[in-house]
């Protein structure tokens, strides 16, 4: 957990959408200078979608499979189909390696070496957020990067008397709760502040926000088929995001913070973003609220899966993000 | 307000996120929200919604009581009782 003191963390910009994203667009664009350094080597795929040789023996039902949703991630990232295809095989690794990091037991010393290897930008801007804002609020980020030790370092930045929940898809491994202990000790995000979607009632989480000052952390980019979405702008389609997020935050009235990790080189960084006000403005709908927000927090999604689309874990799962579930 | 109006108003916000038609349904006392197909974040949108509309926030301690169309009901009445 001392590893990350030293480091800085993100609060870039107040003010409207506009000026956000124009803020995160020159700051993204910085990166592409880091972005050209050499990425690490990795491993080749094994993935039922992108490995060509076992779809073959599968069968051409399956091969067909795999080249239709390789052509419509190449239409929704415009680009060719042989650099979306590069593109999927390091994310299938990315996302593998991650995964396989944080489930497995590991030792101290690659802990160690993990945490050290995180970068905070603007931590003081985030502490001054938080001394300003000492009530509940949502932490909001995206499956990027190496999000869970981003955001479990981001969670040791909140204030001891500061309750924090994490939600999320499936309750998490045993081995998974012993890296997260022996990386964060005492300040770790342990099973009991760990919320699952399905298991959880959002009634339950915003009577825990009103009563107790909580920092909950919660996704805005898992894929239609989980919970209600709302219609938004992404890579420039029609697309459908979920809206728990968003109407969690009007209806407890705290701020959502967006948060991302993304890595460059061999190097992981936290970034967080301006609040987003949970105040509906006059004349706004409920509807038009909750796409406003979701809109914001797609906006940042979106910069960073141009910038380096091989660090979303739901890449795979682009084009679904273009149809309602039904 | 009258009781009858909250829960009109109540019935109302619940048949804008649900396909049922509460004209065609007696609903009884004790009919479950989760039977109408709502799930916790309808619920959650229909409780902004009456909070917006009647200006109220309704006590913490009352988000657990909120199993049945009059729970839901009869918590927007107290809350508009304290309010008042």
């Amino acid at each position: 957990m001392n590893a990350f003191e030293k480091h800085q963390l993100v609060a870039p910009v107040c003010g409207s959408l506009v000026s956000r994203v124009k803020e995160l667009r020159n700051w993204t664009h910085n990166l592409l200078a880091l972005k050209r350094r050499p990425l690490q080597y990795l491993a080749p795929c094994s993935s039922k979608v992108l490995n060509y040789g076992r779809a073959q023996r599968i069968g051409s039902n399956c091969l067909f499979e795999r080249d239709s949703v390789l052509s419509a991630i190449a239409f929704y990232l415009r680009e060719p189909i042989a650099s979306t295809q590069q593109i999927l095989k390091k994310n299938v690794n990315y996302v593998r390696r991650n995964e396989e990091f944080r489930n497995k037991k590991q030792s101290l010393k690659r802990l160690n070496s993990q945490l050290n290897s995180f970068e905070f930008i603007d931590r003081e801007n985030y502490l001054q957020l938080q001394s300003c804002n000492q009530s509940s609020r949502i932490v909001c980020s995206f499956h990027f990067g190496d999000f869970i030790y981003g955001l479990n370092a981001l969670m040791c930045l909140e204030s001891p008397s500061q309750k924090r929940i994490f939600h999320s898809q499936q309750r998490a491994s045993k081995d998974y709760f012993h890296n997260i202990k022996l990386s964060f000790g005492d300040r770790a995000v342990l099973d009991k502040n760990q919320l699952t979607t399905c298991a959880s009632n959002v009634l339950q989480i915003l009577y825990q926000l009103r009563v107790q000052p909580t920092t909950l952390v919660m996704f805005c980019d898992l894929p239609g088929n989980f919970g209600q979405s709302c219609e938004v702008s992404f890579l420039g389609r029609k697309a459908f995001f979920p809206r728990g997020v968003a109407t969690l935050g009007l209806c407890a009235q705290i701020p959502i913070i967006p948060a991302i990790s993304f890595s460059v080189s061999n190097t992981n960084y936290v970034k967080v973003f301006a609040p987003i006000s949970p105040v509906k403005a006059q004349d706004e709908t409920r509807e038009k609220a909750v796409s406003r927000i979701i809109q914001d927090l797609v906006c940042i999604l979106e910069s960073f899966v141009q910038l380096f689309p091989y660090q979303w874990k739901f890449l795979q799962a682009l084009p679904n993000y273009f149809y309602k579930a039904t | 307000m009258e009781t009858i109006d909250v829960r009109s108003i109540v019935l109302q916000k619940i048949a804008d996120h649900t396909s049922v038609n509460f004209s065609d349904v007696s609903l009884k006392p004790d009919y479950r929200i989760t039977e109408l197909g709502l799930d916790s974040l309808s619920l959650l949108e229909i409780l902004y919604e009456l909070e917006d509309f009647f200006a109220i926030t309704v006590e913490s301690e009352n988000l657990y009581k909120l199993a049945t169309v009059d729970d839901l009901v009869a918590v927007v009445i107290s809350t508009l009782a304290n309010v008042t």
